[in-house]
């Protein structure tokens, strides 16, 4: 019974998601058929489809921390330290991207690990211990580059992030098997099994005999591996190394993750829920753009989704 | 337990030297003690105004003790850092501001001790020091503006990219370009969005911004940060690569010349150190100088951005703030 009235509410939020993200479109059509920019046109779409892959992969990664009850707050930092980072190993050359990917991957999973283990072990609140970690993150890359990025990316990374196959941009392709990867993690394996266990009742999971702690790392490590690959993607789609390039992926990810239904204390989120609402918030800035909308009413409408989001949030758990 | 111990006491130590570190001196005999007091350090624009304030100084050899602090951009650094300029008893103090009012006191401590106080690269809300040095920026924006139009042979639909909305070095950017153009009633602005000086930010933008306009005409960009990805959006869309501004980011003015269009590069300069300690200096041997001195900038159009450029260098280097001699460059 009580699975079934759980899966009922997920349902109704989806589609008031749905419903709210028909209405924009809709909007956004009525603008077109005004004599305003057509938001369907092909090519706004697929820029939209860029931006769109990249904040979906951190906001899944995200919700892999907000199921198990916890949420990272350094994934702007891990981006750019990763960015950074794997600039300066691939040094422009594509021989070097192999290596580069797998010291960003590395870099990524070890912050995560920081992460889960001063929540894990040390019981630290996840807001503050993320916080902590991004802070330190931060300090090492100015400290390491002194302020002056000295990589390059490497023309295959660029090829990723601005090219196209059969039509569709490349980082699409890297979003569908971003998507697929998680939704089995979350759906069909032990360890998404495990994941929702532990963050929608800690205690009693313990007492069923699982092991919290490494479940709870692991979340943070698969986080913060999703932050180290959009470094790469960022890279890739600037054609550049940016101190600052992941700002703004901490707040929006989270808001992604919630406005799809994941909720913050754990235990319920899902891939379909956060595409849903990374979509959402890229159709809102780009709406806004596109009808030449000042900067004050882009903030209030990003603002308005994220309080939203967590007034749903909020009722949900009423 | 012992174990603990010893590493807390490592951590004690190393974090000891951590904070020694940034405030070291350099120590000769006689002369004036200088004392500059700066807020971070964090990126590489900074790390010029850096080394042209040591290459100015390596100029004076009247300077016999030369101390530098990081505040981190926390203001309750800077103001120990301050008090501590003043203990070790420096002859004239030198400040680049966190953001806020809380140094104030600091600054008017140092002021009420007879020294020249400089300050410079920021606001403070104090009458109490002996000058300001600054760089017009509703000039910058302006004389972007100027370029464009002129360049766009005074007619043309261009678009405008900021900074961070409020924040006032991208407000007096963006005054002073909206009132260069104004002389221009053929220029049209077709837009104008902030892109928070973050180049996937500027790069979606001007995304959208091609699809909502069949035709742009040139890009008015207060940063090299914003034009620079713009460009590339032009580039990879197959549209002209229209003339734009920015300013001396060496990765805007490399995709300038490799793509062979038409820039105009205004300098934030970081000579405003140099220049600060030049009227300190100016100052401590009471020679009069200015509460208020607004140093002079001056554009790079096309051909300078080619003279100046460093293909071989960083993208983050700023071209045309390297004039001085290599060892005081900062290293890569």
């Amino acid at each position: 019974m009580e699975t079934r009235r759980v899966r009922g509410v997920r349902k109704i939020e989806h589609s008031g998601l749905i419903v709210a993200l028909a209405v924009l479109l809709a909007a956004g059509a009525l603008y077109g058929a005004l004599g305003g920019v057509n938001f369907f046109k092909v090519g706004n779409l697929l820029n939209i489809a860029r931006s769109f892959s990249m904040l979906a992969i951190v906001a899944m990664g995200q919700t892999v921390a907000i199921v198990g009850g916890g949420l990272d707050l350094s994934v702007a930092e891990t981006i750019s330290s990763t960015n950074v980072l794997a600039a300066a190993v691939m040094a422009g050359s594509d021989s070097h991207l192999l290596m580069a990917i797998l010291v960003a991957c590395a870099f990524g999973a070890l912050v995560g690990a920081c992460n889960g283990l001063l929540v894990a072990k040390r019981g630290v609140p996840p807001f503050i211990a993320t916080l902590g970690v991004a802070t330190i993150v931060k300090g090492l890359r100015l400290v390491w580059t002194q302020g002056l990025p000295t990589g390059k990316i490497a023309p295959s990374l660029i090829e990723l992030g601005i090219g196209s196959t059969f039509g569709l941009p490349n980082l699409t392709f890297v979003l569908a098997l971003a998507a697929l990867v998680f939704a089995l993690l979350l759906r069909r394996t032990g360890y998404g099994r495990r994941l929702f266990a532990v963050g929608s009742n800690p205690a009693a999971a313990s007492l069923c005999g699982l092991r919290c702690e490494a479940v709870v790392i692991g979340s943070y490590v698969i986080c913060g591996l999703s932050a180290a690959i959009v470094g790469l993607l960022l890279g890739g789609y600037t054609g550049m190394s940016d101190q600052l390039v992941g700002e703004g992926y901490d707040t929006d990810s989270i808001a992604a993750a919630v406005l799809g239904g994941a909720s913050i204390g754990g235990g319920s989120g899902g891939v379909g829920g956060t595409l849903l609402g990374a979509c959402m918030m890229l159709v809102v800035t780009n709406l806004a753009v596109l009808a030449h909308f000042p900067i004050q009413s882009q903030m209030l409408m990003k603002g308005l989704l994220i309080v939203v989001a967590l007034w749903i949030d909020s009722r949900k758990k009423a | 337990m012992m174990k603990r111990k010893g590493i807390v006491a490592i951590i004690a130590i190393a974090a000891a030297v951590a904070m020694v570190l940034p405030c070291w001196a350099e120590t000769k005999k006689g002369g004036f003690a200088i004392g500059w007091s700066n807020a971070g350090m964090g990126d590489s624009w900074r790390l010029f105004l850096d080394a042209n304030f040591r290459a100015e100084a390596a100029q004076h050899p009247e300077i016999t003790k030369l101390y530098v602090t990081n505040a981190d951009e926390k203001p309750e650094k800077q103001i120990a850092d301050i008090d501590d300029l003043l203990t070790k008893g420096i002859d004239a103090l030198i400040v680049y501001p966190t953001v806020g009012d809380a140094i104030v006191p600091a600054i008017e401590r140092a002021y009420a001790q007879g020294i020249p106080v400089v300050v410079f690269g920021g606001t403070i809300n104090t009458d109490k020091y002996t000058c300001l040095v600054t760089q017009d920026l509703k000039d910058f924006g302006r004389a972007q503006a100027e370029w464009l139009a002129k360049e766009l042979g005074g007619k043309g639909k261009i678009v405008l990219l900021s900074g961070i909305a409020g924040n006032t070095t991208a407000e007096d950017r963006l005054a002073g370009a909206r009132e260069a153009l104004k002389k221009y009633p053929k220029i049209e602005i077709l837009d104008h969005q902030y892109c928070d000086w973050s180049p996937p930010k500027a790069k979606s933008i001007m995304e959208a911004m091609i699809q909502a306009f069949p035709k742009i005409d040139g890009i008015w960009a207060d940063s090299g940060l914003m034009s620079w990805p713009a460009l590339q959006a032009l580039k990879e869309a197959k549209r002209p690569l229209v003339p734009s501004t920015g300013d001396q980011l060496n990765g805007y003015a490399k995709f300038l010349v490799d793509n062979k269009c038409r820039g105009f590069v205004f300098p934030m300069t970081t000579r405003l150190s140099g220049d600060a300690l030049k009227i300190a200096l100016k100052a401590l041997k009471g020679e009069k100088v200015p509460k208020n001195y607004s140093i002079e900038v001056k554009g790079l159009g096309p051909d300078k951005i080619k003279e100046f450029v460093r293909p071989s260098l960083s993208d983050w280097w700023w071209i045309g703030d390297d004039q001085m001699p290599k060892e005081f460059l900062p290293k890569l």
